[in-house]
Formats: structure tokens, sequence, C-alpha cells
């Protein structure tokens, strides 16, 4: 069972959803004054530093070796 | 959305996502293995930031409301409607455990040092009533939060820590801002969820305001490790901002 996607295509993936998630966590944090939205802010933070650590990870082994 | 909406398109995201992961292997079609990675993903982090658990700002000031208009009510009625002192920690030989020095009648008395160790309610000389502050607990909270103790703080630090913890961390407030003049301390908070509890005739005449009040002048006396009074309290219900002024007192009043 191989998954049909290759080391560059998760590369993409990573990075698009890094871009995602930053957005979504400066346009739901404190800074714009949206407490009305109840979701765990540091939990979301905690998620979008380590996908962005990852996609620096992931582009550079890319970058690299590809 | 309630719980149980957000829960269902969690669930709905996961499985189709499971779903399509399962099939791009099976056709293998990377378009499918994208997709399906994207809603597992997505349906993973949302069941992972959703708050573990919320109670409306209206549960909470109605289960709260009671509690402290009794403690009002006794107050007065025994005639302890004097000057409200929040003790500082070396007062008590446990950090954590800070009480409230309420005087008798009209007074302005500071209890000495010993006396207060007895963990006596009632106090004879001066006299006065020694109780738990509404706000000790969520005092105790924000050191939590904070992962050290107020008493390690530096004062200039304070506002800058007990702003986030507020704003961001706790979410009491919208916004909280500090300043320091002299040994006058006012706080400004807007659009808190104590609102309904915080009401200026409670708060000015002894220390029985909202725990957000009470909480800043428990984590005040801490840092600066000194008593404080509450001096002033000015709330409106319209745009729910709240304006408090402690004093810090050096020696007895």
């Amino acid at each position: 069972v191989t998954i049909p996607l290759s080391f560059r295509d998760i590369a993409i993936w990573v990075t698009v959803t890094t871009i995602i998630l930053i957005i979504t966590a400066e346009l739901v944090s404190h800074k714009y004054g949206e407490i009305g939205i109840y979701i765990a802010r540091k939990r979301l933070n905690r998620i979008t530093v380590l996908f962005i650590l990852l996609a620096v990870f992931v582009n550079a082994i890319v970058l690299l070796y590809f | 959305m309630r719980p149980q909406s957000v829960r269902l398109i969690n669930s709905l995201l996961l499985a189709n996502g499971t779903t399509a992961l399962l099939f791009s292997v099976i056709v293998n079609s990377s378009i499918l293995a994208l997709i399906g990675l994207g809603l597992v993903f997505w349906g993973a982090l949302f069941l992972y930031i959703e708050p573990q658990k919320y109670v409306q700002a209206r549960i909470l000031n109605s289960s709260t409301k009671s509690p402290l208009d009794t403690l009002s009510q006794l107050t007065t009625a025994l005639n302890y409607s004097g000057k409200a002192i929040y003790l500082p920690p070396r007062y008590f030989p446990h950090p954590g455990n800070e009480k409230v020095f309420i005087n008798w009648g009209q007074s302005e008395h500071l209890p000495p040092l010993d006396t207060v160790n007895r963990a006596e309610v009632l106090m004879n000389d001066p006299l006065g009533l020694c109780v738990t502050p509404p706000g000790l607990a969520l005092a105790n909270l924000y050191e939590q939060e904070l992962g050290t103790q107020f008493m390690e703080l530096d004062l200039y630090d304070l506002p800058e820590k007990i702003s986030k913890i507020i704003t961001e961390d706790l979410e009491i407030a919208k916004t909280f801002d500090m300043s320091f003049e002299s040994n006058i301390i006012t706080i400004h908070a807007t659009d808190h969820i104590y609102q309904d509890l915080c009401s200026p005739s409670r708060g000015a005449k002894s220390a029985l305001c909202c725990p957000l009040c009470s909480s800043v002048a428990v984590a005040l006396s801490r840092t600066l490790n000194t008593p404080i009074t509450v001096e002033n309290l000015q709330a409106t219900r319209q745009d729910g901002s709240l304006v408090v002024r402690y004093k810090s007192i050096e020696e007895a009043l």
C-alpha cells in the first residue's frame, strides 16, 4: 500500500496549510479584538509554529535534494 | 455554534478525509490523497483547538451573585462596613491564602502582623473581620497561567503580564490597562465578564466587589507586598467599562 503522493506534493501541501494557519491564527488573535470566537488560541498558535518549522524543514529538503 | 454541531462537523471532516485517503490508495489518485489529507488535518485540528469547557457569562454571574450578596448583607448587618484592606503575603505563614481585613464601623485600622496569623475570622484588636477575598482563587489562577508567583514579579512587569492573562489567556476582559502614580494604582478594563456583579455601591464600601477587582487587589498586594485598599470604583453598564483605583499602604492607617 503506497500513498500516491511524492515528497514534493507533501511539501506543497504543508506550505499551503502553513500559510492558511498563519492567516487564521492572526485573524482570530486578540489584537483584532476577536474575543467572541471560542477556540483554544494557544493551541492554534502552537500548531502554527510547529507547521512553520515543518514547512521550512520540508522545503529545505526539497531545495537541497530534489 | 453549538458544541454538538461543531463535533458533528469535525466527525464528518475526519470520516470524509479518511475515506478520501483510502480511495486515493485504491485508485492511485494524488488529488484524492491531497483532499483526504486536508480534511483529516482540519478535522483533527478543529478537535484539538476546541475549548475544553465554556460557561456562559450569565450562568457564571448568576451563580456567583448570591454568595457575594449574602456576604455583603452579612458584613453590613454586623456593621463591618469600614475600610477593607487586602493583606499582603508577609502577614501569613503560607502564601496563596491571603485574606482581606474589613474594619468594624467606619474605622480604618490595619491589623498588627502577629494577630492575623492565628487564622481568626472575627478579630478583636482591632475590631474587624478577616475573610478570604472573592478574587483569591482567580488571583491564584493568574499565577498558574503565568507560571510564576506575583511575589517574584517586578512591579514594572506586572501591568503587561496581568493584562496578557486577563485579555488573552483567560479572556476575562476585552482590554485591560494598569497604571501607577505614586502609591495609587489604577486599572481600566472594558467589556469584562463580571459586569452584572460589579456595582459601585458594593465595591466602594467594602472589599466585596466583583472577583475581577478583588483578584487584581490580591495580585497587587502580592507584588508590592503591602496592604492594598480599594479607593474608588466606577463601573458603567453601557460599554461594560470598569475603572478601579487602589491604594498601597506602607504604614498603619
